[in-house]
């Protein structure tokens, strides 16, 4: 099947966890940046962004880890 | 403060680039989470989808690009799919949140989803453009023969039902929440490329 660089349990948690951590980073930016910044809007919704992929990754990883009997 | 229509800007190839790059993790993880025997790349929840319809809506073209990109990489060198197949699908990716474009561009409906007008618009054209990519898709599988016409009639209403899910649902959650915020950005797209 998948030709991948890890086991494909441990790459989805590895690529879950970036995206988490991604998703921290844009928090962190958005709340350093002021309300008046050229980038505000753009580091609001791009913490938006991550979080909602990484929220459905999570979804994704549990939908699939009980299907394929990994928990 | 929201910005005025400009040219195309290095700035949307660089949008095109990160974003794409964070729709090929999804694509590459939602891709089997509900598989469909005998149609290749088939997903019952097409997790990017959701993702590339709203940046579409944000970037123009460029979020279009970004959801290609992303399902190019995500759905084709690990799961073993001929060329044929994976490009196909990327190339169906493409053009499904551009008939969404070009639906909200006709109708000027505001991709902040306020009225209930723009949510109606926003529902329907989901479904016409996911079930046109979905025939464009399908029907290039069947002349490939790698799908028969009775999976292409299945593979056309499970590619629909899967992707309008995903996208009504993780699609309207961004639009409704992070639309406004994009509307600031320079990059921002009014038409289809600036």
């Amino acid at each position: 099947m998948a030709n991948l660089p890890l086991p494909y349990a441990q790459f989805f948690q590895l690529v879950t966890a970036i995206y988490a951590a991604i998703s921290v980073i844009a928090v962190l930016w958005n709340r350093s940046l002021e309300k008046s910044s050229r980038y505000y809007g753009f580091s609001r919704a791009f913490a938006i962004f991550m979080i909602v992929v990484t929220v459905f990754l999570v979804i994704s990883y549990i939908a699939q880890a009980t299907f394929m009997g990994w928990i | 403060m929201e910005t005025v229509r400009g040219g195309i800007k290095p700035g949307h190839l660089v949008v095109s680039g990160v974003f794409g790059g964070i729709c090929a993790g999804a694509a590459l993880f939602s891709i089997i989470m509900v598989p469909i025997p005998g149609i290749p790349g088939g997903s019952g929840f097409w997790i990017p989808a959701g993702l590339y319809f709203a940046l579409t809506l944000w970037f123009g073209f460029w979020g279009a690009l970004a959801g290609h990109i992303g399902t190019f990489i995500g759905m084709g060198p690990f799961f073993g799919f001929t060329f044929q197949v994976w490009a196909d699908g990327a190339l169906g990716d493409f053009l499904a949140p551009l008939i969404n474009l070009a639906i909200f561009r006709a109708t000027r409906a505001d991709p902040e989803l306020k009225t209930g007008r723009d949510m109606g618009i926003w529902l329907i054209s989901v479904i016409i453009s996911t079930c046109l990519a979905a025939m464009w898709i399908h029907f290039v599988n069947y002349s490939f023969g790698t799908i028969t016409f009775d999976l292409w009639k299945w593979g056309v209403i499970a590619y629909t039902i899967g992707d309008t899910l995903a996208v009504w649902i993780i699609g309207t959650l961004l639009l409704r929440s992070a639309t406004k915020y994009i509307k600031t950005f320079p990059y921002y797209v009014k038409g289809l490329f600036s």
